[in-house]
């Protein structure tokens, strides 16, 4: 049957859409639209003070323990008398009785 | 420009553009495919309500699969005609067709140049063939309307149905000659006795 053909030949007309269903449609789109990536925000470098720092517990940490560096620097290049003394006393080389509590008390009572 | 060219590209190149968030690719290729899943579910179901809830379902799932979809796996176009099918099939097995509303739901033709008469003898050429496809085997129906209607070639509504091209070739001569069958004893009251 050639009008078989034909008929199904003028069968294949496009097919109009109605306007709400498009609408529907796009709104679907609209919805389930992937959102554009956006860069990840960059990391900042680490410098060698920060991975330090951090290593140590943060920068004051840090800042004590050059604080108490300086100090022993200090205390080990100009070794007051003081400090020796107390060095005896503990280590048992000066007698209790022996250590002067005051070095300087007798001068002051002098001059009164 | 490469944007440009994308846009008058494939289906899959609007579909990519679309996944990378170009909403103007939506549009494009709602307006291509669209119109030929809405007139493949109508030929299917036989009702044009349902028609358009398959369609809008159909696209919601390409829309869903996009992010994802490899471009060497399928065509977009076989995926769609594929997911229609599927879920128009889901459909007249779950519901019981009425035979009487393809009548009432054939689209008008639409040259407004036609008569009043030509018109007329066409719209029951065309009600005439959608109750003689509505009386077919639903894979027969199927093969047939994709065949002569769709104009899709055996390879591809092989995918589609997802059986083989002899499988098809049989479906689609045995479903035209159901047709023909059903529609010679109309041919007077089609007007085809006078052409």
């Amino acid at each position: 049957m050639d009008d078989l053909d034909k008929l199904l030949k003028d069968a294949a007309g496009i097919t109009a859409v109605p306007d709400p269903l498009m609408a529907r449609i796009l709104a679907d789109a609209t919805r389930e639209q992937p959102r554009p990536m956006r860069a990840p925000a960059q990391m900042p470098r680490s410098s060698i003070w920060s991975v330090i720092s951090d290593l140590f517990g943060g920068h004051g940490v840090l800042a004590g323990l050059a604080s108490v560096a300086c100090a022993g620097i200090y205390l080990g290049a100009v070794q007051p008398s003081g400090v020796n003394e107390m060095t005896a006393l503990m280590t048992g080389v000066l007698a209790v009785e022996a250590l002067d509590y005051m070095p300087n008390i007798d001068a002051l009572l002098a001059e009164e | 420009m490469a944007k440009d060219a994308q846009i008058d590209g494939s289906d899959e190149a609007l579909l990519a553009l679309y996944a990378d968030g170009d909403a103007q690719a939506a549009r494009l290729l709602a307006a291509r495919l669209v119109p030929r899943i809405l007139g493949f579910a109508t030929r299917l179901l036989g009702d044009r309500v349902e028609a358009e809830d398959i369609a809008q379902e159909v696209m919601l799932r390409l829309w869903r699969v996009a992010p994802n979809w490899r471009s060497d796996e399928a065509r977009v176009s076989t995926w769609v005609y594929r997911v229609t099918s599927n879920l128009c099939l889901d459909r007249l097995r779950s519901v019981k067709r009425k035979r009487a509303h393809p009548l009432d739901e054939v689209a008008e033709p639409e040259d407004g140049a036609a008569s009043a008469l030509s018109t007329m003898i066409e719209a029951d050429r065309q009600a005439a063939l959608q109750m003689a496809l509505a009386d077919l085997p639903d894979r027969q129906r199927e093969a047939v309307i994709l065949r002569h209607i769709e104009g899709l070639a055996n390879p591809q509504i092989a995918e589609v149905m997802q059986i083989g091209v002899e499988a098809v070739e049989s479906l689609t001569a045995r479903g035209k000659r159901a047709l023909t069958a059903a529609l010679s004893g109309q041919r007077r009251e089609l007007g085809y006795e006078e052409v």
